[in-house]
């Protein structure tokens, strides 16, 4: 009996303590005025705009949300997020798509996007804040692991990691990135020359992220949102054909969906001066590639609206 | 199944309850299917090897134990042929076959013996280094032959220690097996404290640590020299949470149960010599080279030179059990010449009757325990780089010490703040063992704040979509 008194306490006064730190970190944490966190909840809860852009990194420092708002007269604002891909891009837009419309959905997919991997699904940690309030995207963060919703049990969980972020973005003022509609510019250029990669690995596709891709497109027709799904440069060239790029083709024909694919696009490919590192334009290429982008895209036009 | 693991967490509560309410002629039983569990959980039909060698084991061992002369020696040599051959395979083929093709290729030729393309099974080194201590202690006559084919096989496979030790001597753990453990509060409160602690190193510190080491080690060309020497200090650390914490919960699970393990680490970064770090770092695998391998070459019998030469050759072997690559051999070898050159030194100064000045002060403690602890970071970088010409590309680089140190808030936060807290309870340990005490305070305010803090890090700063345990691949 003394035994489970004491695990009893223990366990209580865990649970006790859990739920307090926890209810401390969700105060906090809905209240940053910077940072990536804060992109990511102005997306899920207040983006308004015309025209929103999803996808990983290459999303974020590859789509200026103003050359759109001009070339369309719309407003816009890019959601895309560092190490965070199709699930993530999906879940904010079943978040969004619940209390707003945008007019243009651009969804920007990298090569290798959809390649089965082990613990591809981790970086929805992301959005484990938002699991208690939307239903909608759980289904989608219990992959991240067999035992989610246990874990999902503390109420510190969907915080881990986050407290000295989340303190620092309490206090700091909106950031540079915020004042650009999620747009994140890099200045740098890359200090070697293109690789001529002739032949990556093969690899296997992961169907649960194929099928994903899929929805997110279904999901933006039957809201009625003019869709479009952009590859953005890649630096070094590649002779192979990706079967991301293959797969993301094939589903775009089949749901008579645009799809721009620039990965190779000589304008860009190879150019030191227009690349921050192998994956990410820097801030004037950036420019340079969304007027590009933008005025090719306005062939959509007729749909919007 | 990793320990770090939702799964582990119920299969342990399940386990460990059945057990206690199990009659004790029951319990071997239980625990033999759980530890087939345990280790089905990684790939299943890998039990057929373990299978293997434990039919053989059990059997040489009780005929080495019937026999006498040649026939007790060949046995011997059955079981450990038997052992070594599976390591062979398993862990040594591609790596002897990868460096036949690589001298063939300079004489021109290609190399016709085909690559297996095997997985290798998890602790394969720890269980069979067990296996083989049992004949050896049969054959030496230390140890009775086991009888009971399931509490053999239960000593092999014992699921605390199956995948990463410590590698138990089986006259410290096969007597166990038939002591009847009663309930034992204070002894179960010890054993999760222990796995409590045991946790907190490999989530909070290991794991944090390994986010920074693994970007600078993953992609060295892409960092600093400073940056590099940075991750290889986290990486000591990183190691040392990792396969510490692994033994503290496999130590703790067993102490709950009512099986005592033997001790694997003694805060090793104290050490102020490189001899005194191997007697506090996986003891039982530098125990295990020295009462099977060093003793077996001659040991201390035989003349200094010679000595020398031994220790070597442990090492090396050390280093190719820990991995077929070279990295691990240099990363032996490096070990053993630290060892060698350390005994030379002692011996100069004994035989000219010199003293280092001030090397009994503070300040010429510190500098030895800073000065070892230095010479074992860069025989790290062997053991983490990715291969012999990384490990080389990233000395060169410490060596310019050019470029900026790569930070990230969050990370560089966390990977300091899992340092000094694991520091603080190190030095505690160490230095001021009787004072304070927080884990064992007499007021249950000040042990139960202790456990709520360390559970609070762990799910406040854990890292649990982190990787299994780096000595599991060994």
């Amino acid at each position: 009996m003394v035994f489970f008194r004491k695990i009893l306490i223990l366990v209580v006064l865990l649970l006790a303590v859990d739920f307090l730190a926890g209810a401390v970190l969700k105060h906090f944490y809905f209240r940053q005025k910077s940072g990536i966190d804060y992109q990511t909840i102005y997306s899920v809860e207040k983006a308004n705009e015309d025209i929103l852009f999803f996808g990983s990194s290459r999303a974020a420092h590859h789509y200026v949300p103003d050359i759109f708002a001009d070339k369309y007269a719309m407003s816009a604002y890019n959601t895309g997020r560092d190490g965070n891909y199709i699930l993530y891009g999906y879940c904010l837009a079943k978040c969004i798509f619940e209390r707003h419309q945008p007019k243009l959905a651009i969804i920007d997919v990298s090569r290798n996007e959809f390649q089965r991997k082990e613990g591809s699904y981790d970086y929805l940690s992301s959005l484990l804040p938002f699991y208690g309030n939307y239903e909608s995207i759980r289904d989608i963060i219990d992959k991240r692991s067999r035992f989610e919703p246990v874990k999902l049990f503390f109420h510190t969980y969907p915080y881990n990691s986050l407290f000295p972020v989340i303190a620092l973005n309490v206090i700091r003022e909106k950031s540079k990135a915020l004042n650009i509609k999620g747009y994140i510019p890099l200045y740098r250029s890359i200090d070697r020359p293109a690789k001529v990669i002739s032949k990556e690995p093969d690899y296997e596709l992961d169907p649960y992220l194929v099928d994903t891709f899929r929805q997110f497109i279904k999901k933006c027709k039957e809201n009625g949102i003019a869709v479009a799904v952009v590859c953005s440069p890649y630096f070094d060239k590649y002779e192979q054909e990706d079967a991301t790029l293959i797969k993301v083709k094939e589903i775009c024909s089949e749901e008579s969906v645009t799809f721009l694919d620039y990965s190779q696009d000589a304008r860009f490919t190879g150019n030191q001066k227009k690349f921050d590192d192998y994956n990410h334009l820097n801030n004037d290429a950036a420019k340079e590639y969304s007027a590009i982008c933008s005025d090719t895209l306005r062939i959509l036009q007729h749909k919007i609206n | 199944m990793l320990f770090n693991s939702i799964e582990f967490v119920i299969f342990f509560i399940v386990v460990t309850t059945l057990y206690f309410l199990l009659e004790h002629k029951y319990r071997w039983f239980l625990l033999l299917a759980a530890s087939c569990y345990f280790y089905m959980a990684f790939v299943p039909v890998y039990i057929l090897i373990l299978g293997f060698t434990i039919v053989i084991d059990y059997y040489a061992g009780i005929i080495i134990e019937q026999s006498t002369g040649k026939k007790r020696k060949s046995w011997l040599i059955v079981s450990l042929f038997a052992n070594i051959g599976v390591l062979a395979v398993f862990k040594y083929y591609n790596f002897l076959n990868d460096n036949l093709s690589f001298l063939l290729s300079r004489a021109g030729r290609e190399n016709p013996i085909p690559y297996l393309k095997i997985l290798l099974p998890i602790g394969l080194s720890f269980h069979t280094f067990q296996a083989m201590s049992y004949t050896i202690e049969v054959y030496r006559g230390n140890q009775k032959a086991e009888r009971n084919f399931g509490i053999y096989a239960l000593y092999v496979m014992f699921y605390p220690q199956l995948v990463a030790g410590p590698i138990e001597r089986p006259q410290n753990l096969l007597f166990q097996f038939y002591k009847k453990h009663s309930f034992d509060i204070d002894r179960i409160f010890n054993g999760l404290k222990l796995m409590l602690w045991g946790f907190f190193k490999k989530l909070v510190v290991a794991d944090r640590l390994a986010t920074y080491v693994n970007a600078a080690y993953n992609y060295p060309e892409n960092h600093s020299g400073l940056t590099l020497i940075v991750a290889t200090i986290f990486f000591a650390f990183q190691i040392y949470c990792d396969f510490s914490g692994y033994s503290d919960i496999a130590i703790g699970a067993a102490r709950v149960m009512g099986f005592d393990l033997m001790k694997n680490f003694n805060r090793p970064y104290f050490s102020s010599t490189v001899s005194e770090f191997w007697k506090r770092w996986h003891i039982s695998l530098s125990t295990w080279f020295k009462d099977y391998l060093y003793i077996s070459l001659g040991g201390n019998r035989v003349s200094v030179p010679r000595i020398y030469i031994n220790l070597f050759i442990v090492f090396l072997v050390s280093g190719l059990w820990h991995g077929a690559n070279w990295t691990y051999v240099i990363w032996g070898g490096l070990n053993g010449l630290y060892l060698v050159a350390a005994i030379m030194r002692d011996k100069l100064l004994a035989k000219y009757k010199l003293e280092i000045p001030g090397a009994q002060t503070w300040a010429g403690k510190s500098f030895s325990i800073l000065f070892t602890f230095l010479l074992i970071c860069f025989s790290w970088i062997f053991f983490r780089a990715a291969n012999v010409d990384v490990a080389f590309q990233i000395i060169r680089k410490m060596a310019k010490l050019e470029g900026p140190l790569y930070t990230t808030y969050p990370t560089m936060f966390f990977c300091l703040l899992s340092m000094v807290m694991l520091l603080v309870v190190e030095v505690k340990q160490e230095y001021f063992n009787g004072a304070f005490s927080f884990m064992n305070n007499r007021s249950p305010v000040v042990r139960y704040s202790t456990y709520l803090f360390l559970l609070l890090m762990i799910l406040l700063m854990g890292v649990f979509d982190g990787g299994q345990f780096i000595y599991f691949q060994f």
